[in-house]
């Protein structure tokens, strides 16, 4: 684990502690060590920088439920890991509802240094926000909403060719209005929707399900119900304007800069969305891709001890 | 006769984490809590609702809580700041309190603690109140 962290040991006997301890460094933990419970208090509300509490609530100074009501009521909070003799005692959960129980026992020191990496390592995944992963705007393809597709086109190809050797490969275009504030966004597919208006009126998806099949739904483009996308492409090139064939961006596509990337995510999936458009305030101040996240993910995935 | 009204508080802090976690726990105790993610949010949103008592961290990137501070107190002499500061940042509680702040609290606290320090100055704000209130009725009676 590359960051540093600080997790307290707190339990009566000292071989245990010593143990435990020895375990964990070899994790590259820093470990504090406390035999009451006044210096569990002390320890927890003096310092910051404690990362988790690995706790036996058994200490001679203290009653259990007073010890566990103190770590609940910590600002920040603070994860606890209760390492305990007797772990069938819910009443635990009464007190520190985000603890975790692991029973003592010949075998709970795999088992806890588990369960304690994995705590620590969520926290390093909380950490990481969408700008941490957003392309920010400067760096992204933009055109005015009153360009031409013709424009749009440059544009993309533009972008495309100036960010070959970078990291982005750009497939969509930022539209901005008078004021320079992005109002839109232009994909691929928008492009080739614009060529084809028509395509707009029907949803495919949902007439497939009313039972028509693709071959009947296809046969509408060669009987020339529809227009050819193709044809007259030099006029509609430079006769629509972006504003015309952009997509607007609707409520569930925008996500703060400070969100982290678990809720970003979810607000991917639950919109079947390639992007979001990042805000401060109300500005828009970059994108968020799906390749981007998803490039993220595979390399933790990669990183797992398996 | 000023009628009580609930206590609103905002929490300020950079960290949503935070902020969630800390929300909770204050709105289990049956207050209400906003909270702002930046000084820039925290006085947007002061312009659009009511709040008592605001709780500022110190350390924030952009606008930090001093900075803050100076324009709540500018703009909302009102609201009562408590300042959030860290043991790194102590010296900024010295500042804050110069400036004007009620009180000051240091990460990590307690959650009682906390309530505790915002119930303070939410009754200073409410007797501060009251003697406005009586000072215009004399002012009236005089006219």
């Amino acid at each position: 684990m590359t960051p540093e962290y600080t997790i307290l040991i707190a339990d009566r006997n000292s071989h245990v502690r010593k143990l435990l301890k020895r375990e964990l460094e070899s994790e590259g933990l820093r470990v504090l060590q406390a035999e009451k419970g006044k210096d569990v208090i002390e320890m927890v509300y003096q310092k910051n920088l404690l990362d988790l509490v690995l706790l036996d609530s058994d200490l001679p100074d203290i009653q259990e439920s007073v010890l566990l009501k103190k770590l609940e009521n910590r600002v920040p909070p603070i994860p606890v890991v209760l390492h305990t003799l007797d772990s069938g005692k819910t009443n635990y959960f009464l007190y520190v509802k985000q603890a975790v129980v692991v029973e003592k026992g010949s075998h709970s020191i795999e088992k806890l240094k588990q369960i304690i990496l994995d705590i620590l390592e969520a926290k390093i995944m909380e950490k990481i926000l969408v700008k941490d992963v957003m392309v920010a705007l400067e760096n992204y393809a933009t055109v005015s909403e009153n360009a031409t597709l013709y424009d749009a086109v440059l544009a993309l190809e533009k972008a495309q060719e100036q960010y070959k050797q970078s990291q982005y490969v750009h497939r969509a275009i930022l539209v901005f209005d008078n004021e320079n504030k992005i109002v839109g966004k232009i994909s691929q597919l928008d492009i080739l929707m614009a060529l084809e208006p028509n395509y707009r009126i029907a949803d495919f998806e949902k007439l497939s399900r009313f039972g028509y099949s693709l071959e009947y739904l296809q046969s509408f483009a060669k009987t020339g119900l529809w227009d050819r996308p193709l044809r007259d492409i030099c006029r509609k090139a430079t006769s629509l304007t972006v504003k015309e064939f952009m997509h607007t961006p609707e409520q569930g596509e925008y996500i703060k800069e400070d969100a982290n990337l678990d809720e970003a995510i979810h607000q991917l999936l639950i919109g079947k969305r390639n992007s979001l458009l990042v805000t401060r305030n109300l500005d828009i101040i970059g994108i968020l891709r799906l390749t981007d996240v998803f490039a993220f993910v595979c390399d933790n995935i990669k990183a797992c001890k398996i | 006769m000023v009628t009580m009204v609930k206590m609103k508080i905002m929490l300020v802090d950079d960290e949503e984490r935070f902020l969630q976690t800390t929300q909770k726990m204050i709105a289990k105790k049956g207050y209400d809590v906003l909270t702002a993610t930046s000084g820039e949010e925290c006085l947007k949103k002061l312009d659009e609702e009511l709040v008592h008592v605001v709780i500022l961290d110190v350390k924030m990137p952009g606008m930090d809580g001093v900075e803050t501070l100076k324009h709540i107190k500018r703009k909302f002499p009102m609201v009562e700041v408590i300042m959030l500061t860290g043991h790194a940042t102590a010296e900024s509680a010295v500042e804050g309190l110069k400036l004007g702040a009620t009180d000051y609290l240091t990460k990590p606290t307690n959650i009682e603690d906390l309530i505790a320090k915002a119930e303070e100055a939410y009754n200073k704000r409410v007797a501060l109140e009251e003697k406005i209130q009586m000072a215009e009725a004399l002012k009236k009676s005089h006219i």
